[in-house]
């Protein structure tokens, strides 16, 4: 049991809008979502009307996009399920690395001074030109795929994680010393503990950005992902332009889900969070 | 006593163990692992090596082969160099450069026989010759070497004399009109234009041929060090290929069947379509009017000769270039003879 204590909202209730907690249907979100549609399909009308070659490029009907992807709905399946694989993996070995060097540098104060400008300026290198450089070294573009994803989801999750192991609250460490408890005590009963909202931050902005390096990686030139389905429906011209579409649109929702599972996930195992008990 | 039964019981199991080796019980010499670098992703335009992959001509040949797909940061000269793979495709023009700068590989087989590259303009543009590049915006290819010695010969300096634009994979920038003037494959791009509703009579094509610059795309290269220790390997991959390549002429519907399992494009018809147009414009280019089938892949030193002549003369290589070194037809001769 967490030596945190959880509160109440002050209202102490749920809320009474009509986006209520789960078991109500969530209809602001489904309103904004008809809304968007309902602009988006009248700006693409307007865009065919004006004749362009490109129009379907540029701005193409939402339900021809669904059109596409409901007549090859193995080709995106397939091309989701590989890109999936691939950044799960490299999030997951992004986060193992992310948490052991934020753990380090968390425990010692010398390695955190000495490391993080290195930690911040690794960062910069931009995808596209780290996945040629790693592929020439690595040669195997499925490795290549988990390295890229995993690199950029480590710093996040480092950073994240060094901010949570340092955010103890004073008070509550200085009871576990009152009450003599071990060093294993304070790190699992208080420190990690504490550290969780930070980490989950981390980890909610890495997970897409795993996504977006499989992507990137994919670009580039590989047998299967959604990022090899926009190379090839681009290169295969205007014609394929709602596949092209149904990638980009399947790319979004795919970050998107991981962002979504990682806050779930974090709701389970940090509900205490304040903020989590609100809604 | 024991030790006499014991030795010729041994004797036994040593005779029988190598009798069953001998009689073939199910005992398989593994295939020698090998892999192709094709020049693009996946499509018709490398149709041959797919359907030899999959009617199991390599394993005939004792090869396990792999395709390795290519795109648009994928070099395969890099990817044969640096061992990935152990062949790969690539135009004279860039492989003679890449020997100029240091990279021992060699040509040993000659898939185009036509330079399937152009550049086109719609005639709306007016411009019907090279010499009217000139202040227009022209676009280029990285690998798009036929280009500069093109406009050397009408003294046009790309650089001052025309806007030239680092053109991308797609054809907007041209259906758009932001290019002039468009590189174009006749297997791809060429289509594309076509699909996105330009008449083929509204367009003018530029074939680097009709100028003295066209050299066929499509060489099959390994690296010299792979050919003296595997002469045999590639012998078998190149007699295997060709065998398929022939196939899929042959049975062009069979071979896109084939082609369409790694197409990332797809099961609709227009996706279809238009790798069906890619192999027939492959065959345009590989199986020219008047080529002997005989020869299909066959490298052609009057090709070499005169891509170096061009980069000698046009492309600044550090040292002049001998055609000779930088291809071996034998190979091609030893997997073509029955």
């Amino acid at each position: 049991m967490s030596v945190l204590t959880t509160s109440r909202d002050a209202s102490g209730s749920r809320s009474r809008l009509p986006f209520g907690p789960a078991g109500r249907l969530p209809i602001l979100p489904l309103v904004a979502v008809a809304v968007v549609l309902l602009v988006w399909t009248l700006a693409a009308a307007w865009m065919a009307g004006t004749g362009d070659r490109l129009a379907a490029t540029k701005l193409p009907f939402p339900h021809a996009i669904l059109e596409a992807v409901v007549r090859s709905p193995m080709l995106f399946a397939e091309a989701f399920l590989e890109t999936v694989r691939g950044a799960l993996i490299g999030l997951a070995v992004g986060l193992t690395v992310g948490v052991v060097i934020g753990f380090l540098m968390a425990q010692l104060r010398w390695l955190e001074d000495a490391a993080y400008p290195y930690l911040v300026a690794a960062q910069m290198i931009p995808t596209i030109v780290l996945a040629p450089l790693i592929f020439s070294a690595v040669k195997d573009p499925a490795v290549t795929k988990i390295f890229v994803a995993g690199y950029i989801s480590v710093f996040a999750v480092s950073l994240g994680t060094i901010r949570g192991l340092r955010s103890t609250p004073a008070d509550a460490l200085d009871l576990m010393r009152t009450l003599n408890a071990s060093r294993r005590e304070v790190l699992f009963k208080l420190e990690i503990p504490a550290a969780l909202p930070f980490f989950f931050a981390g980890l909610r902005v890495a997970a897409p950005l795993a996504v977006i390096g499989e992507i990137v990686v994919e670009l580039a030139g590989s047998k299967d992902g959604l990022g090899t389905l926009i190379l090839t429906s681009l290169y295969y011209g205007p014609s394929r332009a709602h596949v092209f579409w149904g990638a980009i649109i399947l790319t979004l929702l795919t970050g998107l889900v991981f962002s979504q599972v990682v806050g779930l996930i974090e709701r389970r195992v940090a509900s205490w969070q304040p903020d989590l008990q609100r809604r | 006593m024991r030790r006499l039964v014991g030795g010729s019981a041994g004797a036994v199991m040593a005779v029988l163990v190598l009798a069953a080796c001998s009689t073939g019980a199910p005992s398989e010499t593994p295939l020698t692992p090998v892999k192709l670098q094709i020049e693009w992703v996946p499509q018709a335009q490398f149709t041959g090596f797919y359907v030899a992959l999959d009617k199991g001509y390599y394993r005939d040949e004792g090869l396990d082969v792999e395709i390795l797909p290519g795109g648009p940061e994928v070099r395969s000269i890099d990817q044969v160099q640096n061992g990935t793979a152990q062949f790969g495709l690539e135009s004279p023009l860039g492989l003679f450069q890449a020997r100029d700068a240091g990279v021992p590989i060699k040509l040993i087989g000659q898939l185009d026989q036509k330079d399937g590259f152009v550049k086109i303009t719609k005639k709306e543009s007016g411009i019907t010759s090279p010499e009217q590049f000139r202040g227009k915006t022209v676009g280029v290819w990285p690998d798009e070497w036929e280009f500069y010695p093109l406009m050397a010969s009408v003294d046009i300096d790309p650089q001052v004399d025309l806007t030239l634009v680092q053109q991308a994979f797609t054809m907007d920038d041209f259906l758009n009109g932001t290019l002039d003037v468009a590189s174009a494959t006749m297997w791809n791009e060429y289509n594309v234009v076509l699909e996105a509703g330009i008449p083929e009579e509204d367009l003018t094509v530029f074939n680097y041929s009709d100028y003295g610059f066209g050299i066929p795309h499509g060489a099959l290269l390994t690296t010299e060090s792979f050919l003296a220790d595997n002469r045999e390997v590639a012998v078998k991959f190149m007699r295997a290929s060709i065998k398929g390549w022939l196939d899929a002429y042959e049975d062009q519907k069979g071979a896109i069947d084939i082609v369409m399992k790694v197409v990332e494009g797809g099961t609709e018809q227009s996706a279809r379509e238009h790798q069906e147009l890619m192999l027939k414009a492959m065959e345009t280019l590989q199986l020219p009017e008047g080529f002997v089938k005989a020869n299909f892949a066959k490298p052609d030193p009057a090709y070499y000769d005169t891509a170096v002549e061009i980069i000698n003369g046009y492309l600044d290589p550090k040292t002049d270039l001998v055609a000779a070194d930088g291809f071996d037809a034998s190979i091609w001769e030893d997997a073509a003879k029955e």
